[in-house]
């Protein structure tokens, strides 16, 4: 890890004790898994289908969470409680903000894991 | 990545009693398998399980000493999956694992008898001390229970003849003794000895036993209305008093009254009280009519009436009218042998009274160290922890990590002995106990301690050895092995040789 990822990655850093290895192993994990489930949950808003917006909203954010607690990935919370409440518009309008953000995060903890 | 930190190693590791436990971990996230298998390696050998299926196949397969379930899962609810963990072994701690910690399905899964649950993302530090403390658990618990919740029960009343120290002993005969004699009892002990079971037990033993028993608290009302509850009152007789009242005395005519913290009366009360007990007569507060009554009179206090004579606080005749017949009961600390019986007691009540039905009993750490505290608040104080310790347990057996804090303390993790607790220096504790008890077997309990000490300590030396262990103890082998099985003595050639109580000692 270079001194800007120690940096960014602080509290996941610490959150494994200090073991760079084992924040890399979880980084590789998340950056092989989370491409997927960003697709399928990119589709599923599309088709509406709120029972599986939920569940994949919440497997990503147990993923991710690993790295970050913040934005983006809070974000994924008011995401889950929408689709729970059964609320397409307002599923679509987070899915919207946060997905650029997603997609960031996910390229960081990629290079994480290179 | 450059560099290679490795999780520091288990500093408890070597206090498993077996050589590695077990653990399942159930989570459709692929990342938290990968973690908990990295970090809780060195504590614990991991099985992971991917789905709920999955997970209570491995369960039905293998031996587990915990596990770690993660609330959603994608084929069953993780509660759902807790259910039929429990239906397997109920003595398996279960941790959740949650994105959502203040979630209603933590709370359930608390309420239905969860082990702990932790927060994702998991921190690894947090995760592995509390497996530990799972496994720990799981590892006490699987003993036999020292003390079992389903021995007895028996109504309240029954509380009073628990324990056969020859304080209590004493206390027994004396209410055989005077139960049936007509005369005044003064019932004298710490708080929360017991007392009101005293006068209980001497109105039923009585003649009076089908007449009324009624108990007034002297220190719960101040001195005027302790007047009226006690003696009565006339219509009008002070501010309020807007029609006649009975008092105790009267209605309890026939019967029995117990003046419970006899001590804190007025002097104008005590003056009344002394008159009942000397001519059985009284008036009403406000009152003129002189009314008569039969009533046996049973008072208790912890205070030192003599030194309130002394000090002119409370009147002497009464003092001397009072107690003609004096029963003192033991503080706790001085029958502490009385102590598992009165937990086995409070045990059954409780697990009968919050519906425990999983309950089996307490460890023997628990008991040991239930039985060594001071016990400032008495019976009453034992009774309190035990039904708090029935309530707080999620696990069939009740351990040392749900006491209080106060005695729990004195808790050390095997492997870990606190001075008090190193073999041989309890002796001096044991002889003041057994004083106290007025025991008539000290020489010889004291010497059967002596002996296990010198044992053991040699057993030690020898690492185990018992031929040499014999030899320098100028016994025969035989004569060391009846030592070692009568004192349950239990020899680890590998680790160390610990006693039944718990205690165990690292031999190098």
């Amino acid at each position: 890890m270079n001194p800007s990822q120690k940096e960014r990655f602080s509290e996941a850093l610490a959150r494994v004790a200090g073991d760079e290895d084992t924040l890399g192993m979880l980084a590789t994990i998340a950056a092989e898994d989370a491409p997927d489930m960003m697709r399928e949950l990119r589709r599923e808003v599309a088709d509406g289908d709120m029972p599986e917006v939920a569940r994949t909203s919440h497997a990503l954010k147990g993923l991710l969470s690993a790295f970050e607690t913040k934005e983006p990935v809070s974000g994924l919370e008011a995401l889950i409680e929408a689709a729970r409440e059964n609320d397409p518009v307002t599923v679509a309008s987070l899915h919207q903000k946060i997905a650029p953000s997603l997609a960031d995060l996910l390229e960081e903890i990629r290079q994480l894991a290179s | 990545m450059a560099t290679v930190t490795t999780f520091p190693e288990s500093k408890t590791l070597s206090k498993w009693s077996k050589a590695m436990p077990s653990l399942l971990v159930i989570d459709d996230d692929r990342a938290i398998l990968a973690l908990t298998e990295k970090a809780l390696s060195p504590i614990a050998d991991i099985v992971t399980a991917a789905s709920a299926a999955e997970g209570l196949e491995e369960l039905s397969r293998g031996s587990f000493d915990a596990v770690l379930l993660d609330i959603q899962l994608p084929d069953q609810n993780g509660l759902a999956v807790y259910c039929e963990i429990r239906e397997h072994d109920r003595r398996i701690p279960v941790i959740f694992m949650t994105v959502e910690a203040a979630s209603n399905t933590a709370i359930e899964a608390m309420q239905l008898g969860a082990f702990d649950y932790i927060a994702k993302p998991l921190h690894v530090e947090q995760l592995r001390d509390l497996v530990e403390k799972a496994i720990e658990q799981r590892q006490i618990s699987s003993v036999p229970v020292a003390i079992s919740a389903d021995d007895e029960g028996g109504d309240q009343s029954a509380e009073l003849f628990i324990g056969r120290s020859p304080a209590m002993l004493d206390v027994f005969k004396a209410i055989g003794k005077v139960a049936k004699q007509d005369v005044p009892i003064l019932v004298r002990g710490e708080s929360g000895t017991g007392k009101e079971l005293v006068a209980r037990a001497l109105f039923q033993y009585s003649h009076r036993c089908d007449e009324t028993f009624l108990a007034v608290n002297c220190a719960a009302l101040p001195d005027n209305l302790l007047e009226s509850e006690l003696f009565g009152h006339e219509k009008g007789a002070f501010t309020g008093a807007e029609s006649r009242r009975i008092g105790k005395f009267e209605q309890c005519n026939g019967g029995t009254l117990f003046l419970d913290e006899i001590g804190d009366m007025a002097p104008a009360v005590q003056a009344k009280v002394l008159r009942v007990l000397q001519e059985q007569r009284f008036e009403r507060v406000g009152g003129n009519k002189e009314l008569t009554t039969d009533v046996r009179i049973i008072a208790a206090t912890n205070r030192p009436l003599e030194q309130m004579v002394d000090d002119g606080d409370y009147r002497e005749d009464l003092l001397y009218r009072l107690n003609g017949v004096t029963i003192e009961l033991p503080p706790l600390r001085d029958r502490l042998s009385d102590v598992p019986s009165l937990i086995r007691f409070f045990l059954a009540q409780a697990k009968q009274e919050f519906n425990k039905a999983d309950l089996e009993g307490l460890s023997p750490e628990a008991v040991d160290l239930l039985t060594r505290y001071d016990w400032p608040g008495n019976v009453r104080q034992l009774r309190a922890v035990i039904r708090r310790c029935v309530l707080d347990t999620v696990m069939p057996v009740i351990t040392p990590d749900v006491l209080p804090d106060a005695i729990a303390k004195r808790h050390h993790p095997p492997g870990e002995l606190s001075t008090d607790d190193e073999p041989g220096r309890q002796l001096p504790r044991l002889v003041s106990r057994l004083l106290n008890e007025k025991s008539t077997n000290i020489y010889s309990e004291a010497m059967e301690y002596m002996e296990r000490y010198v044992i053991l300590k040699v057993l030690q030396a020898t690492e185990g050895n018992q031929s040499r262990a014999a030899e320098m103890l100028g016994i025969t082998r035989g004569k060391l092995r009846d030592r070692i099985n009568a004192y349950n003595i239990v020899l680890k050639s590998d680790v160390g040789v610990s006693d039944h109580d718990g205690m165990e000692t690292q031999t190098k």
